[in-house]
């Protein structure tokens, strides 16, 4: 865990505090525990006030489990989530409850997470009634106000599910997400399952309701052009750790982690057949986070590692002088010096 | 470019018959593929682009699917014609596939090395035993180490970008005159897909094969494709290499799917442009140009005829009565 920069941009609404989730592997006729995965490790970030956060990375990196773990869908193993001062892993039930109307989630496929045999407006509806928070005519006053607000007409709001598409399901999910008035939305691969045309219709949207209700997202996706374009800063993950976090912008074009470099680098478009190959291509697979490599985990993929890397601690978390910068690796440093800014690595 | 072309698509419609009515799935497409060239199919969901490829394999069940039309030319006969034993010939031997997810693909029961030496047996005529050691040899190639071990390996004890690796060997075994691969690298993480696609390039050069690649990433398409067909609701609404297509896409619908991308590189937009409305039912296609519901430059006309796929541009073609750069 790293010092985080004094002069946050926004009020934080949200603040991780090294978040562990550790799933036990139980094997044989008792279940004994036979080993944990390590989905996330110790992980730490802020989300302000209004502000979206990317979190990126690829399969089995953990940013799933973060999220969940953020509504309690799923318990963590350690850390802490403050959300506007208090700690989400630690309020009693009946706060829980009343937290989880400030959090909500989107997630991909918005046809598995909607339940066929109900009408749009009972989806939408469900937990103001749950939560006891409107009923009869001003329960359906307030899912028509939302199903407009996310581009869908009235008439929509007693129909089924399979009777729409993809985008107009994906549009009930976030209308579902905003019914309780949320301060916070985790969009779980929100758009990755969508065509490009609509996709560009539902991140409109999603920005479109940020400006107008003052949200934050925490936007968990693997499509680096979609985080790119809506997200104010961005945090890689790669085996249940942070391996770096910046300004959007920054991150983008001043990679200083050799795995953010290579995974951008790895984007395809942009560069024509033939033109000259500035790709990095990583060797092998992404190691099991049963048995993460010792060291830095990056360490077996990695163009640059030395000793230092392939054994003892875990490389600490860097941020950059006068920036909120950060990345955990050994040779990066405080005046921004990184491995991937000097020579070609050998080999 | 004046090689006779590998492949050649005239007029094909594939159709299915649903309860609803007759889905015209694939309505009219024609292109060609030369020799060695990786030519890209790309669209959206329904817009033809995989029942266009199973076609070409003779994939397409029957029913409901209905062959409504036009030929598949390779190498002197129209595959469309032809009976499943004579297809079977030809699949994995002159024209092999590639899919999406390959652990659909590939047997669970059956070791690699089995899976691949089958096709060489089957149509090379040699023993196992030789067919084993072609195994081993494509697995080297396609950068799966220790072969020698891993050839007795099944396909849940690898990873995904191997398993594509083992997928790849198997459609390269015979090495084909034409890769057809739909969505190779789609269920990838973007650091597999670029050796994936590394490997591909690689392995096109050496054997000279031409690749029909189907996609919707228009990130890969820039990046590995020679030429490039783009479909909408089972239509070829434009054709070009990859630079013009790219640097001045003259159907709108192409424009408008370039605008709508969020991109990783370059500027970044403030507001992605967005193609309004949804794709149509291919029970329901509009009259006319079918594109015209959401196309900012529909007209009049728009709904009458439905646009003939023309020169737009030297070597570049556009179904459309207003192209970009003409109003």
């Amino acid at each position: 865990m790293s010092a985080l920069p004094a002069a946050a941009p926004a009020p934080d609404l949200l603040e991780v505090q090294g978040l562990v989730k550790h799933f036990p592997i139980r094997r044989g006729l008792l279940m004994r525990v036979a080993g944990h995965v390590r989905a996330v490790d110790g992980v730490s970030f802020r989300v302000g006030a209004g502000e979206t956060l990317g979190l990126v990375g690829e399969s089995g990196c953990g940013k799933t489990t973060v999220g969940r773990t953020l509504l309690r869908l799923i318990d963590p193993t350690a850390g802490a989530a403050l959300f506007e001062g208090r700690d989400l892993f630690t309020l009693p039930p009946a706060q829980m409850r009343e937290a989880r109307r400030a959090l909500q989630i989107i997630f991909q496929d918005p046809y598995s997470s909607l339940n066929p045999r109900r009408t749009v407006a009972q989806t939408v509806g469900e937990a103001l009634a749950t939560h006891g928070i409107a009923r009869g005519s001003e329960l359906r006053d307030r899912v028509e106000k939302v199903i407009v607000q996310v581009g869908l007409q009235p008439l929509h709001m007693d129909r089924y599910p399979h009777e729409f598409s993809g985008g107009q399901r994906q549009r009930i999910g976030i209308a579902r997400a905003l019914a309780l008035g949320p301060r916070f939305i985790v969009c779980d691969e929100a758009v990755s399952a969508l065509d490009v045309s609509i996709q560009a219709q539902i991140i409109n949207l999603l920005e479109e309701l940020q400006a107008e209700l003052g949200l934050s997202y925490l936007f968990i996706a693997h499509g680096l052009g979609v985080v790119r374009h809506i997200s104010k800063r961005v945090a890689v993950m790669y085996l249940g750790r942070i391996v770096e976090e910046a300004e959007t912008e920054e991150l983008f074009r001043n990679p200083l982690h050799p795995y953010t470099r290579a995974l951008l680098s790895a984007i395809p478009g942009g560069r024509r057949k033939g033109a000259a190959r500035t790709r990095i291509v990583l060797p092998g697979d992404v190691p099991s986070p049963i048995h993460p490599p010792p060291g830095c985990h990056f360490h077996p993929r990695c163009a640059y590692a030395r000793a230092e890397c392939r054994a003892g601690p875990y490389p600490e978390t860097v941020t950059l002088r006068g920036s909120s910068h950060r990345a955990a690796c050994h040779f990066v440093t405080e005046d921004g010096g990184s491995p991937v800014l000097g020579d070609p690595p050998p080999g | 470019m004046s090689a006779a072309p590998v492949l050649e698509i005239r007029d094909l419609k594939t159709w299915f018959r649903t309860d609803r009515g007759v889905a015209r799935a694939v309505d009219g497409v024609s292109f060609e593929v030369l020799p060695g060239e990786t030519l890209g199919v790309v669209g959206e969901s329904g817009c033809g682009k995989s029942v266009t490829a199973l076609s070409v394999l003779g994939l397409v069940p029957k029913p409901p699917g209905i062959h409504a039309g036009g030929q598949i030319l390779f190498e002197g006969a129209d595959l469309a014609r032809l009976g499943e034993r004579e297809l079977e010939d030809i699949r994995g031997d002159r024209i092999s596939m590639i899919f999406q997810e390959p652990m659909t693909s590939l047997n669970p029961v059956f070791t690699v090395g089995d899976q691949i030496a089958e096709s060489v047996v089957r149509h090379r005529g040699v023993s196992r035993g030789e067919a084993m050691g072609v195994a081993v040899d494509m697995l080297q190639k396609v950068g799966i180490p220790s072969p020698e071990s891993r050839v007795r390996d099944y396909p849940h004890q690898m990873s995904g970008g191997m398993r594509q690796r083992v997928m790849i060997a198997m459609a390269l075994a015979c090495r084909p005159t034409l890769l057809v691969a739909d969505e190779p690298t789609t269920a990838l993480d973007v650091t597999i897909q670029a050796q994936i696609l590394e490997l591909l390039a690689q392995l096109q050069r050496d054997l000279h094969m031409s690749v029909l690649l189907i996609t919707h990433d228009l990130g890969v398409v820039e990046e590995v494709c020679d030429r490039v067909v783009v479909m909408y609701a089972g239509k070829v609404v434009e054709r070009a290499t990859v630079d013009d297509l790219f640097d001045r896409p003259l159907h709108p619908y192409t424009a408008g799917l370039f605008r709508s991308v969020p991109r990783a590189t370059g500027t970044r937009a403030a507001r992605l442009e967005v193609i309004p409305g949804v794709v149509p039912s291919p029970l329901d296609f509009p009259t006319g140009c079918r594109f015209r519901n959401r196309c900012p430059a529909a007209r009049g006309p728009c709904a009458e005829g439905e646009p003939p796929l023309v020169e737009g541009a030297a070597g570049h073609q556009v179904a459309c009565h207003y192209p970009e750069g003409t109003r």
